[in-house]
């Protein structure tokens, strides 16, 4: 089963076209990674499938519904997570505070305005859960601000993943990490089990097809190829726009 | 009941003490105006009306992040609920009481509908022409008596033995109490602290699957039904409703409460509500530039104290605790095993 399609979106920003009948579709499990130089419509595709912006044409499909005219929490509520390229998160709330957020939204919590969030002691026992699995456990009173951003960046993931989302949109994961820590991301996402279907814009080549089956490459708003990412990664094609006349990384 | 009760209080080591300290607070205002005399029982009655006002302010702008200078309208409304409904229409206290909650309850709502498409300093604009318009009609209606506004309200009609000064007081605490037991438990609940969320990254909490523009005008359209009981108390208080009650300056006035207590804390506006009126009854009586006085307190805290003067008490909590009993965990936290 089809996980995401898009199909023929495009949208223009005051007259700068972004994307431009850009289609995909992303199979149910699969790990897509979305590349592309700055400025080709990566992190604006990420928006308009998240529903963070609407597009001027075309649709995107969200496990098989339509969910084009659907605002953002709605296509949460179907299975749909995501990172943002710059960590998007709560700075004053604390680690435990943000995960609970995270994990009151799945179910009928997420409704409730006459109870403390503290008192559902599902919720809390949950949040533990996750502290723990995400090694997070001893920062649980800390604010997200003072936080190591590689922390943040795990804290990301972590909440993305705590409504046990089908399909989660990861923005440059690695970006602004060291090496050691963008290698435990890597490893991480690549240990993300198969029931979660993940699609990243990744700038690190290395990590790009060290995660990713199949590959979209991006260029000026327009899919340039796509395919898996072994097929991608010989096109001339793409050597010439995006390697710079070089072969991919093993 | 016991659970009810017990979701009330926060979480972690600090429970014992804050019930404690609540206990000592409460009582303490309840045996106030047996000690005061009227004038300062009256004084203390404005304070706590203030208070409920400022803190129904502050879950739209401190918790919600949304910047309101029209929440007088909201006031207003509840204070000629009470004007209009005496001495146009003989309504029941009962039937004041529903009608001003339901006012400021609908029309709360309204004007949260304006949070789906602003933020920030023109949602402020917004909420400022609203408020302004609502006192416009109560200057120019003839029923609302203009400039003069409706005098002569008496609290007759109140139920509950609640006409002197001290009952009266006594009164205005009860309701006090329970509106402070509504907020609590809404900024508490999964609702209120997506709104707090949502004041710092919207997409983020919408991305989460929570309905933001939802409890946007859920949150106004509680601020507004407490912010309309606060203006039934006022006016029942005083005595009179004019377009004051409405004006821009009052929810300025509010606004400078709520920033100068400590937005960013529950009870903060509660503590601005206390310093402002105190300054403005007590000052007022040597000068009358009182604003002037209050112009110099509001900014030397906001030079000393950047978040109010609840940020004092913080600092002096945390200066007696140690590392490890700062923030402590809700109670449902346990190490994992």
């Amino acid at each position: 089963m089809t996980a995401l399609h898009v199909e023929g979106v495009s949208i223009s920003f005051g007259g700068v076209e972004a994307l431009s009948d850009v289609t995909m579709d992303i199979a149910e499990g699969m790990r897509r990674a979305v590349v592309g130089p700055n400025g080709a419509g990566k992190s604006t595709l990420f928006n308009v499938i998240g529903g963070q912006l609407k597009p001027d044409d075309g649709r995107v499909h969200l496990l098989g519904e339509d969910v084009t005219r659907r605002p953002a929490f709605q296509r949460a509520q179907r299975g749909l997570a995501r990172t943002w390229q710059i960590t998007n998160l709560f700075d004053p709330l604390t680690v435990f505070e943000t995960v609970q957020l995270a994990v009151a939204a799945t179910g009928r919590t997420r409704r409730v305005f006459w109870k403390a969030l503290d008192s559902f002691a599902d919720v809390s026992s949950a949040t533990n859960g996750l502290l723990t699995e995400w090694s997070l456990w001893e920062h649980r009173n800390r604010p997200v601000q003072d936080l190591a951003y590689g922390q943040q960046r795990l804290l990301e993931i972590a909440v993305s993943l705590a409504g046990n989302p089908q399909v989660l949109l990861l923005d440059e994961p690695t970006a602004g990490l060291t090496p050691g820590e963008a290698e435990r991301m890597t490893t991480i996402v690549g240990d993300l089990p198969r029931t979660v279907t993940v699609v990243m814009i990744e700038h690190d080549m290395a990590v790009a097809f060290a995660l990713a089956d199949e590959m979209t490459v991006l260029a000026q708003g327009r899919v340039l190829a796509q395919g898996p990412s072994e097929e991608v990664r010989r096109r001339e094609d793409v050597i010439a726009t995006y390697l710079g006349g070089h072969d991919a990384p093993d | 009941m016991t659970g009810f009760l017990s979701s009330l209080l926060p979480t972690g080591r600090r429970r014992a003490s804050t019930v404690l300290t609540l206990a000592v607070l409460v009582a303490v205002l309840f045996l106030l105006p047996h000690v005061l005399s009227s004038f300062h029982t009256f004084v203390a009655t404005r304070i706590l009306i203030f208070a409920i006002f400022a803190m129904a302010l502050n879950v739209v702008f401190g918790q919600g992040g949304m910047p309101s200078l029209g929440h007088a309208a909201f006031f207003g409304l509840g204070g000629y609920s009470v004007a209009l409904g005496l001495s146009e229409w003989s309504w029941s206290f009962a039937t004041i009481a529903v009608v001003a909650v339901l006012s400021g309850l609908v029309f709360g709502a309204l004007v949260g509908l304006l949070t789906i498409r602003t933020e920030g300093i023109y949602l402020l604009l917004l909420t400022l022409a609203v408020g302004q318009s609502l006192w416009a009609l109560a200057f120019e209606l003839d029923i609302t008596r203009g400039d003069n506004g409706i005098a002569g309200i008496s609290r007759e009609s109140i139920t509950l033995g609640a006409q002197s000064p001290t009952a009266f007081y006594t009164f205005v605490l009860v309701v006090a109490v329970a509106a402070v037991i509504v907020m609590w438990l809404f900024v508490r609940s999964p609702v209120g602290r997506a709104l707090v969320g949502a004041r710092e990254s919207k997409s983020r909490v919408e991305a989460f699957g929570y309905r933001v523009w939802a409890f946007r005008v859920g949150a106004f359209a509680l601020s507004g039904a407490i912010s309309a009981t606060a203006g039934v108390l006022l006016v029942y208080l005083q005595g009179i409703a004019s377009p004051e009650l409405l004006n821009w300056t009052l929810g300025a006035e509010v606004l400078v409460m709520a920033i100068l207590g400590g937005a960013g804390s529950f009870f903060g506006p509660a503590l601005g509500a206390v310093v402002v009126t105190m300054l403005e009854q007590f000052v007022s009586s040597y000068t009358e530039r009182w604003t002037t006085v209050l112009g110099a307190v509001f900014i030397a805290t906001m030079l000393f104290l950047p978040n109010g003067l609840t940020a004092l008490t913080a600092r002096l909590r945390r200066s007696g605790l140690t590392d490890d009993e700062i923030d402590p965990l809700p109670r449902t936290v346990r190490e994992p095993a």
